[in-house]
């Protein structure tokens, strides 16, 4: 058997596995396990399990994920997230539309501490969701917004996505991490435009709160400043290259236990909690992550990645048409699989294929996670909406999906604006200085 | 008999698994206070911790077996269920039974190979660079972390037999 006929052979049952809700990390060990040892014999095909589970958990580099997760869960438990809300809602509350507008911030700055897209959703959601019932607001702009907003924790650093997507593709997480920031933005103002203009056509959707003084809107930023100061601690410090994202993580962690000794929110359940939340994700990454480097191993071997060059090469289409084509198979992957994973599998064989085109890498990595993102709520399937039809059980999915899909657009524009101006990406990393 | 030896055996696996996270917590300050007091040390007196690097390394590995053991005891791991969810109850018990028991075929594997892996790195005396610390030990807690996870799937995939558990 020829190595690209394996390659492909464990592709097919690598995706057949995957859709019979195998867990993905054990679909690719497995896969990955067999196809290496078909290649190179049984003994090397063992030996790297061995390996990869040591050498990932030991990497310097991935480091950034427990802590980065410990970081965002331990916020949340410090009640950060419903402070934002809380702010945000004194503020802009009392416009029509003004609590998903406020959700919508409050996604975008918790995005900042927290690098998960559930997780965002499901911090600010828990607060806003009813908030957002008690003033009439109906469901369909409700939970259309945090099914949206919860993405903007992928976009704004610290992303996991982004850490994952710099690992494999061995590109530098903190000029990734940088070059989502004004996407992010763009995303979460265009999130807000769409509120405004929904509501403004229909504006049954939303009943304003009635407004907070002045007097109570000044008073509310003291129970922002703690999550400001962790933002730029750990952003600032990536950025201006004062510590590594690892060391940054390491100082997240560090400030937000501080912000919870001074707000006096430090208390035994609200850390053993956020520990606990925090051992749950990462056991559930890294048995991926491990996973996908056996996987990894196969697929190099199986010289799958270079055939693929070879064919895309020989179709002669455009780079703009290979892009748009890479573009569609990411929706159409977003709309079942985790954005990790995707990027998992697919970022250390497509991405090597577009910058080989000319792309820029950091570009491109900010193009494909958002067009993932979109994937996650796009209907029929949208994976993100399945899981927040779960969690919503009084909301049918139907009403989620006509929900997002005005926030779908904004994302489809967002999408267009990164494409016509690749400086809104580039600016800041091109300015960063090495860390 | 058999049973109730089974649920004891469970009983002290699953208590493993909520257990490690206090190894997790414990390592995880550790490296935090670590970081703090070495990025201090570099800015401020220019003069940096040189282990850290190699002491985070170490740290991690406790930190990240520590939790895929406690989440193997608590929950499943990430999959895709959005097509299974539409097939009929008894063929998602039959494959949640048999990928249950795969997965902990492979995680057996992994902790197997990692004793094999760590006697290989003990007798060539393998050690860090900086601080000269033997690797092996380290490898141990992976190969330990990785075979009470596949004994715990195994438990998993003996509850799902028997029609225990969420489908």
């Amino acid at each position: 058997m020829s190595l690209a006929l394996i390659g492909v052979i464990g592709l097919c049952m690598f995706f057949v596995l995957l859709f019979l809700n195998m867990p993905i990390g054990i679909v690719m060990a497995l896969v990955g396990l067999v196809g290496f040892s078909l290649i190179r014999g049984w003994g090397a095909g063992l030996s790297v399990l061995s390996v990869q589970a040591f050498r990932t958990a030991s990497d310097f580099n991935l480091g950034v994920i427990p802590l980065f997760i410990a970081m965002g869960f331990l916020a949340m438990r410090f009640g950060l997230s419903s402070d934002l809300f809380y702010v945000m809602n004194k503020w802009i509350g009392h416009l029509r539309g003004g609590l998903a507008m406020a959700a919508t911030l409050a996604c975008a700055i918790f995005g900042a501490i927290c690098g998960d897209a559930v997780a965002t959703a499901a911090a600010v959601g828990t607060i806003a969701l009813p908030e957002m019932r008690k003033y009439k607001y109906k469901d369909i702009l409700s939970t259309g917004i945090l099914a949206s907003a919860g993405n903007l924790g992928l976009l704004i650093p610290p992303s996991l996505a982004f850490v994952i997507y710099a690992i494999v593709t061995e590109q530098s997480i903190g000029q990734l991490f940088i070059a989502g920031v004004f996407p992010g933005i763009l995303l979460a103002t265009l999130f807000i435009i769409t509120i405004m203009i929904w509501c403004k056509i229909n504006p049954s959707l939303a009943t304003p709160s009635p407004p907070a003084t002045w007097g109570e809107r000044v008073k509310s930023i003291r129970y922002i400043l703690g999550s400001f100061l962790l933002i730029v601690l750990v952003l600032g410090g990536i950025y201006g290259g004062v510590f590594t994202p690892t060391e940054a993580a390491a100082i997240g962690v560090f400030g937000a236990l501080l912000i919870g000794l001074i707000f006096k929110r430090l208390t035994w359940p609200a850390f053993a909690g956020g520990i606990k939340d925090s051992a749950a994700l990462t056991g559930k990454l890294f048995l991926l992550i491990i996973g996908a480097m056996i996987f990894m191993r196969f697929i190099t071997v199986s010289e799958i990645p270079l055939h693929l060059s070879e064919v895309i090469a020989a179709l002669e289409l455009s780079r703009f048409t290979i892009l748009a084509i890479t573009l569609v198979i990411y929706i159409i992957l977003g709309f079942v699989v985790d954005i990790i994973p995707i990027v998992l599998i697919t970022a250390p064989v497509l991405h090597p294929v577009l910058v080989g085109m000319g792309y820029d890498p950091i570009w491109i990595s900010v193009l494909i996670v958002i067009t993932i993102l979109m994937g996650g709520i796009t209907p029929p399937v949208g994976i993100v909406v399945f899981a927040l039809s779960g969690v919503i059980k009084d909301v049918s999915m139907y009403t989620i999906f006509k929900g997002v899909l005005p926030f779908l657009i904004s994302m489809i524009v967002c999408l267009a604006f990164l494409i016509a101006f690749p400086d809104i990406v580039l600016f800041l990393p091109e300015l960063m200085k090495p860390g | 008999m058999l049973s109730r030896i089974g649920s004891f055996i469970s009983k002290i696996l699953f208590q493993i698994g909520n257990r490690s996270i206090v190894a997790m917590g414990a390592v995880m300050i550790f490296v935090v206070l670590m970081v703090v007091v070495d990025v201090t040390l570099r800015r401020v007196f220019n003069n940096p911790l040189s282990f850290s690097f190699e002491v985070m390394g170490f740290g991690l590995v406790i930190m990240v077996w520590s939790s895929i053991l406690y989440s193997t005891a608590r929950e499943r791991h990430i999959s895709v269920d959005v097509l299974v969810a539409r097939f009929p109850e008894k063929v998602r018990l039959i494959l949640r039974c048999a990928f249950d028991f795969v997965s902990a075929v492979i995680l057996l594997l992994i902790g197997w190979q990692s004793i094999i892996y760590a006697m290989q790195q003990h007798d060539m005396n393998a050690i860090s660079m900086i601080l000269d610390v033997p690797l092996y030990p380290f490898i141990y807690i992976v190969a330990f972390g990785a075979i009470l996870g596949g004994l715990m799937l195994f438990v998993h995939f003996v509850n799902s037999l028997r029609g225990k558990g969420e489908i």
